[in-house]
């Protein structure tokens, strides 16, 4: 079921000069319980979209639906309601700095009115759940950023809700650090059952955490699906773009330097433990370059990306996609 | 000679600045606060923008602090009498020290909510959190320390007026330089008050920064 609809929305920010298109034709359903991906460069619109889910920004154009409620129709105290069931984290933290771990993470429920026995009781249940007990009575300058993250999940986690937004919640992160929110986020997913909407412009946080992507561009999504399939073959150039990476991973990088056929192989973690290439060289007996690899090993399962370049013989070239076919593995040629 | 070390013309005065001082910073404080609150609101990225109200507010806080003080005083001459039922005294001078320092404190108070992080705030809406609210456990508790700073300055510039009101008799410090050191040619009574408005000055300065100092958790 899904627990936000966004409906045809169009977000224009009007200055007294100009107007700028930020968003337009936004249809992306989340579905409860999934860790849903937006990932775009920057500039794309992302956090105007996630502000867009719990009204911190209103639509110019289209409808936001939280659990079927329409949010624009909502008066405020209603709004403030709904907040309350969708909580949000930021690139930034954003703790109050003048007051203690405990004191950030009693806020929201002492703004809720929650009484303050019970109140307190639940903000040692959440130090516990983000492993901050012991930090308690410290204020967040003497925090590491890590530890900053944690403090604002336990707060926004606070009033019980069901859905968890992150803005480039990692992104002021060292990769280790980034590791642990994730992985902290994907069990919040998992135990408490939140549904986790993740902007982000870093790929390795989608292809680690979400259940489906969208990809943003110009203020438009080019392209959305489970990450699963959205990775193996990407058909935005954006989204080759954010998958592939850096520039000598480009399609049209290939062509520049080679006028061969090139292939590019997709490991989803489905292919067998074989050595592919080095089979698929031994048994037409023509070897291949390798221009370009970026795999590695999750779980025994080699995921990423194969670059060959194909001999001139066409039958070569035939036989090669044949034994590539048989193995079920996914590639295309590199237009 | 002799008056320059007569201990008790200094204490009365003393007395009389602490409380000109004290009681017009408390007054002041009451309207520049929410003065000033309500122009951090109204303003462009503020909770409430509203450019009218930001506006209207804005000239007439302009308007005051452009009076210098020593005209200010005069001006006033009739709303004090109405309001302390005398235009001599320290008490007098209570009325336009606060019309002046208010405007002033509104300013100091809506620059101070400015450097509160416009992160923070929209976190606090993220958490379904009202207008006062942001306003009171947000915007005020997070730049208190700014606020003690700001504190001591006004309190030592309204110190600083105060001892104007001698020109109108208006007891303190001040009176006492302008009476005995000024029109009477006392060289020492003045270098004595001078030398107690500084002590007093830094004071304050030091006990308000010690306790922002104090106060600021973010080391």
């Amino acid at each position: 079921m899904a627990i936000i609809k966004i409906r045809n929305l169009k977000k224009v920010f009007k200055s007294q000069t100009d107007s700028i298109l930020a968003l337009q034709d936004i249809n992306i359903s989340i579905n409860e319980g999934e860790i849903f991906g937006i990932i775009g460069l920057s500039g794309a619109g992302k956090s105007t979209l996630v502000r867009m889910i719990n009204y911190l920004e209103k639509p110019t154009e289209g409808e936001v639906y939280f659990e079927d409620k329409d949010l624009s129709v909502l008066k405020d105290a209603e709004l403030r309601n709904v907040r309350r069931k969708i909580g949000m984290i930021f690139q930034s933290f954003n703790l109050l700095e003048q007051r203690s771990v405990m004191k950030n993470v009693l806020f929201p429920l002492e703004i809720s009115g929650v009484d303050n026995k019970k109140a307190m009781e639940r903000v040692k249940e959440l130090l516990k759940l983000v492993d901050l007990e012991n930090k308690a009575n410290a204020y967040p300058s003497q925090l590491s950023g890590g530890q900053k993250q944690r403090v604002a999940i336990a707060r926004a986690l606070a009033t019980n809700p069901k859905v968890l937004l992150c803005d480039e919640a990692t992104s002021a992160l060292d990769p280790k650090t980034t590791a642990q929110i994730l992985d902290l986020l994907k069990r919040i997913n998992r135990e408490l059952g939140v549904t986790i909407v993740i902007i982000t412009h870093q790929m390795n946080v989608i292809e680690s955490v979400c259940d489906r992507v969208a990809i943003l561009d110009q203020s438009r999504v080019v392209e959305m699906g489970s990450v699963k399939e959205v990775f193996k073959a990407p058909k935005s150039d954006i989204g080759k773009r954010l998958i592939f990476g850096a520039a000598e991973n480009r399609e049209e990088e290939f062509r520049k330097e080679t006028n061969k056929t090139c292939l590019r192989l997709a490991f989803d973690g489905t292919a067998t433990n074989e050595p592919t290439i080095a089979n698929m060289v031994l048994e037409t007996g023509h070897p291949v370059s390798i221009l370009y690899a970026n795999t590695r090993l999750i779980n025994g399962n080699s995921f990423g990306q194969i670059v060959i370049e194909l001999p001139d013989d066409k039958m070569v070239q035939l036989k090669m996609k044949e034994f590539l076919d048989k193995r079920q593995l996914t590639y295309w040629e590199v237009e | 000679m002799f008056l320059a070390f007569d201990i008790s013309l200094y204490t009365i005065a003393i007395n009389e600045t602490f409380f000109m001082t004290l009681l017009s910073s408390l007054v002041s404080y009451a309207i520049g606060i929410p003065l000033g609150v309500l122009l951090y609101c109204t303003a462009k990225d503020g909770l409430t923008p509203n450019a009218v109200i930001y506006n209207a507010f804005s000239l007439v806080v302009n308007i005051f602090r452009s009076i210098p003080f020593l005209i200010l005083l005069i001006l006033v001459l009739p709303l004090t009498k109405a309001i302390v039922g005398s235009t001599i005294g320290a008490k007098a001078v209570i009325p336009p020290l606060v019309i002046s320092a208010s405007p002033y404190i509104a300013r100091m108070v809506e620059s101070s909510l400015k450097e509160v992080d416009l992160g923070v705030i929209e976190a606090a809406k993220s958490m379904g959190a009202t207008n006062m609210q942001i306003i009171r456990k947000v915007l005020l508790s997070e730049s208190k320390p700014s606020l003690l700073i700001g504190a001591a300055i006004s309190i030592t510039t309204i110190l600083g007026y105060s001892a104007m009101a001698g020109a109108v008799g208006g007891g303190g410090l001040g009176d006492v330089a302008i009476r005995y050191g000024y029109y009477r040619y006392n060289q020492d009574v003045m270098l004595v008050t001078v030398v107690l408005l500084v002590l007093i000055v830094q004071l304050l300065q030091e006990i308000f920064m010690g306790i922002a100092r104090k106060s600021d958790k973010r080391l």
